[in-house]
C-alpha cells in the first residue's frame, strides 16, 4: 500500500501541531483512496479526442447542462416525494405538485435564459470575426491562445454564458422563475385534488350501485 | 470604463478556460443560491400566506436552500478534485500520457498513483516538452466535466431531496406540535376564575 511519508517538517515551519496531523490523516485517506482505485488507461485516438472535446463542450454548455439537471430531477424527485411516508397524504400531494412546478418552471426558464446568453456570448467571441462586435468579449490577454486552442474558447464561451446567465436570472428568478412556480403549484394542485374526488366519487357509486 | 471589463474577462479566461468542470460548480452554486433567493422571496411576498404561516415557511425554505447549496458543493467538489488527482498522478490516463511515462520510467515509474506527483507541474517545465497536452487534458476534462455532472445530478436530485423531506417533516411536526401547546395555553387563559389548573 502506497502510503504518503508523514512531512517532518511540519511543527518547525511554525505550523500548529494539531492541523499538521489533520492534514496528514486527509492526506494519507486521499492516498488510500487512489490506491484502491485500478489504474486505468484510454484510448486517445483521432476520433475519440474529437469525441471528449464535443462530449465535454455540449454538456458544459450552460442550457444542455441545465437539462440534465432538469430531466433528470423530473425524473427522480416526484419518486422521493411520493415515497416520503413521513408527512401526511396532502402535505405528499402538495409536496409532489410543488416540485414538478419548480422542476418545469426552473428548468424552461433557465434553458431559455441560458441558451439566449449562450448564443449572445458566441457571437461576441468569435477570433477571426470581422464586425466590430464580433470580438467585443474576447479577452485581450489571452486572445492568440483561445484563437489557437479550440477547447480553451469553448470553455470559455461556457464560462462567460454561464455568467451573464446568472446576471439575467438575478431577474427572471424574481419575475418569472417564483411567481410561476406558485401558479403551477396551484394548477397541479387542483388537478391533483379533483382526480382524488373522482375517485372516491366513484368508489361510492361503486359502492351504492 | 473599459479597463474593469476587460480584467474581467482575462479573470473569467484565466481561471475557467481549461477547465470546464470548475466553472459548472461555480455557477452551479450562484444559480442555486439565486433560485433559493426567489423562491424565499415568493413566500415572503405572497399575500395570501399569514405572518404565521411565513415564519414557519420562510425558515424551511432558507433550510432547503442550505441543504441544496452546500450538498452541491461539498459532492460536486470532492468528486471532481478525486477525479482530477486521479488523472493529474497518471493513475488514470490517456494512451499517449501512459507511453510518455513508459518512456521516461527512470524519472517517473515510482511517482505514478502517489499524492504529490502531479502531472499539471510537469507540463510546466520545459525539459518535458514531448509531453501530450492535448491528449492529457482532452481526457482529464472529459473525466472531471463527467463526474462533476454526475455528482451534480446525486447531490441535487437524490440527496438534496431526501434531505430535505425528512428535514421538513421534522419541521412540520415541530410546528405542529408548538401550535397545539399554544392552543392550550389559551384554553387555560380563557377557564374561569377559580377552576385552577396545576
Amino acid at each position: 500500500m502506497n502510503i504518503q511519508p508523514i512531512a517532518t517538517n511540519n511543527i518547525s515551519m511554525g505550523k500548529h501541531p494539531d492541523k499538521a496531523n489533520s492534514k496528514n490523516y486527509i492526506n494519507r485517506f486521499k492516498q488510500k483512496v487512489i490506491d484502491a482505485l485500478p489504474k486505468a488507461t484510454f484510448n486517445d485516438n483521432e476520433k475519440n479526442l474529437k469525441r471528449w472535446t464535443n462530449f465535454t463542450e455540449k454538456i458544459s454548455r450552460p442550457a444542455e447542462n441545465r437539462f440534465i439537471m432538469g430531466g433528470t430531477a423530473i425524473i427522480l424527485q416526484p419518486i422521493i416525494d411520493a415515497t416520503n411516508k413521513k408527512v401526511d397524504e396532502s402535505t405528499r400531494t402538495v409536496s409532489i405538485c410543488r416540485t414538478i412546478a419548480k422542476i418545469i418552471a426552473g428548468t424552461t426558464v433557465g434553458i431559455l435564459v441560458r441558451g439566449s446568453c449562450y448564443n449572445l456570448v458566441k457571437n461576441m467571441t468569435k477570433p477571426e470575426g470581422t464586425n466590430k462586435f464580433s470580438k467585443a468579449l474576447l479577452p485581450k490577454r489571452y486572445t492568440k491562445e483561445i484563437g489557437k486552442v479550440e477547447a480553451f474558447l469553448k470553455n470559455y464561451r461556457s464560462a462567460l454564458s454561464n455568467i451573464v446567465a446568472i446576471g439575467a436570472m438575478c431577474f427572471t428568478n424574481f419575475l418569472i422563475d417564483a411567481p410561476l412556480t406558485v401558479l403551477l403549484t396551484n394548477k397541479f394542485s387542483d388537478v391533483a385534488l379533483q382526480h382524488k374526488n373522482d375517485i372516491a366519487k366513484s368508489k361510492e357509486e361503486d359502492t351504492h350501485g | 470604463m473599459a479597463k474593469p471589463f476587460d480584467n474581467a474577462l482575462d479573470w473569467v479566461a484565466k481561471h475557467f478556460r481549461k477547465d470546464a468542470s470548475k466553472m459548472l460548480i461555480w455557477t452551479g452554486v450562484a444559480g442555486w443560491a439565486l433560485s433559493s433567493l426567489a423562491q424565499v422571496g415568493a413566500v415572503l411576498f405572497n399575500p395570501k400566506i399569514s405572518t404565521e404561516q411565513k415564519s414557519f415557511l420562510v425558515p424551511q425554505e432558507l433550510a432547503d436552500a442550505a441543504v441544496n447549496i452546500g450538498a452541491f458543493f461539498l459532492v460536486t467538489q470532492a468528486t471532481k478534485r478525486t477525479v482530477a488527482k486521479l488523472f493529474s498522478t497518471g493513475k488514470f490516463a490517456p494512451k499517449s500520457v501512459r507511453a510518455f511515462l513508459e518512456k521516461n520510467k527512470d524519472v517517473y515509474s515510482n511517482k505514478v498513483g502517489k499524492l504529490d506527483f502531479d502531472l499539471d507541474e510537469i507540463l510546466k517545465s520545459k525539459k518535458n516538452a514531448g509531453f501530450p497536452a492535448e491528449e492529457y487534458y482532452a481526457c482529464k476534462n472529459f473525466g472531471t466535466t463527467i463526474a462533476t455532472v454526475g455528482a451534480g445530478v446525486l447531490s441535487s436530485n437524490i440527496i438534496t431531496p431526501i434531505v430535505r423531506n425528512r428535514m421538513a417533516a421534522k419541521m412540520q411536526k415541530n410546528y405542529l406540535n408548538k401550535k397545539e401547546i399554544e392552543t392550550q395555553n389559551t384554553t387555560t387563559v380563557y377557564t374561569p376564575k377559580g377552576s385552577m389548573r396545576i
